[in-house]
């Protein structure tokens, strides 16, 4: 063994004593890894566990959304119903208060034609009855104009009731506006499935199994943005749009009518510079 | 004058319905989605149509650029009633060639302005 070969073999040597002073110092991280390991483990699977249980209740979520549509438009309906109802008998009693009203003032005019054949009839002969007939008619009148003042209450409350009535029914409104919310968070939690869905084949996650398909909504269309907002500043601006759109539609149109009357250039020019730019 | 109200929303129909018979228009047809109303329209005479626009089937956009598409319901009125609101829904709907649009929740007071001011420039 030569002086070069004895040199080649301390350089192992030297890497050798570096390879186990580098053991030395990741030896406690690779055992701090084990335990990280070890501990992780049980925590994966119960995430794997809450990943199939969270994707096995959907179905069920979604199913229950569903019921609140059919329930709330079920009860609509009803309340639709018994509106209609109500706007029928309102329809009635408006009916027999007109004719109460017409006949109580026919009947007035003929109290008065009465009074009047008596005040003729006893002119030159029995004033005593004419006074006595004119008293009654005159506590008849009090007694008219009591009727007439609670009449008119009574028409304002038919006509209040029946605006209320139809303010209700306005107010259903809200029934398909619901009705789309919910198609929109279904559609949504559908979507959160189908993933959910696609890691647990994946992964191949134990509880699998568990899982049933959400029955998907038939064809449903929604607004996810819809919203029962009393507010009128949606409706402006959409008829601002319009408005613009029309005022646009009728230059072009008046451009078009010069046009096809070969109107003077001056004319055209006038018509574009005055508002189509 | 005869109206179709197109809406797959039940309590809707009935809400315009109910809402034109008090603004004393009696005489209205129904139909589910634009893919009924089309053969609901081609079956009767229709002078005035109101529509939803989110509907299954064929939706209520799809629905009037079909309508417009045929000469002979060129200039029917038709109204869009939806829940959609933003600026760029009205400009669609427009290019579509509706006559108006109504965002729901709506009164009968509206429901009247845009069916008299279609009716006035008709």
């Amino acid at each position: 063994m030569d002086s070069k070969n004895l040199g080649g073999i301390l350089d192992k040597i030297n890497e050798l004593r570096a390879l186990f002073i580098f053991g030395q110092r990741v030896i406690p991280f690779l055992e701090e890894l084990f335990y990280f390991v070890h501990d992780i483990v049980p925590v994966l699977e119960e995430i794997n566990l809450s990943i199939c249980e969270s994707a096995s209740k959907m179905p069920r979520a979604s199913s229950q959304l569903n019921k609140v549509t059919q329930a709330t438009e079920l009860a609509t309906t009803e309340i639709l119903d018994n509106l209609d109802r109500v706007l029928s008998r309102l329809n009635t009693i408006d009916s027999q208060f007109q004719a109460a009203t017409n006949d109580l003032e026919a009947l007035d005019v003929l109290d008065k034609k009465s009074v009047g054949a008596v005040r003729t009839a006893t002119d030159h002969g029995n004033k005593e009855l004419l006074q006595e007939i004119v008293g009654l008619h005159e506590q008849k009148q009090t007694h008219l104009k009591r009727i007439r003042e609670n009449a008119e209450k009574l028409e304002k409350d038919l006509k209040d009731i029946r605006s209320k009535s139809n303010d209700i029914m306005i107010s259903l409104q809200v029934q398909d506006i619901t009705a789309q919310q919910i198609a929109s968070v279904n559609h949504l939690i559908e979507s959160v499935q189908e993933r959910l869905s696609g890691l647990i084949d994946k992964f191949k996650l134990s509880g699998a199994d568990l899982i049933e398909e959400i029955k998907k909504a038939e064809n449903h269309s929604f607004d996810p943005d819809a919203s029962y907002d009393h507010s009128t500043y949606k409706q402006k601006t959409a008829d601002e749009v319009i408005k613009d759109a029309n005022d646009l539609r009728n230059k072009l149109d008046a451009i078009k009518d010069a046009i096809s009357k070969s109107t003077s250039q001056d004319e055209i020019d006038r018509l574009f510079g005055k508002g189509v730019q | 004058m005869k109206f179709l109200v197109i809406d797959d929303s039940q309590t809707m129909r009935r809400i315009v319905n109910n809402s034109l018979r008090t603004l004393g228009y009696e005489d209205i047809i129904e139909a589910e989605d634009g893919k009924d109303a089309i053969t609901k329209l081609y079956g009767d005479k229709v002078d005035f149509i109101i529509t939803d626009w989110n509907m299954p089937n064929m939706s209520g956009l799809e629905f009037t650029r079909a309508v417009r598409a045929d000469e002979q319901y060129a200039q029917l009125p038709i109204l869009m009633v939806t829940t959609r609101g933003m600026k760029d829904d009205v400009i669609e709907a427009l290019k579509a060639r509706v006559n108006n649009y109504i965002i729901k929740p709506f009164t009968p007071q509206v429901l009247k302005e845009k069916i008299d001011l279609i009716l006035k420039t008709a």
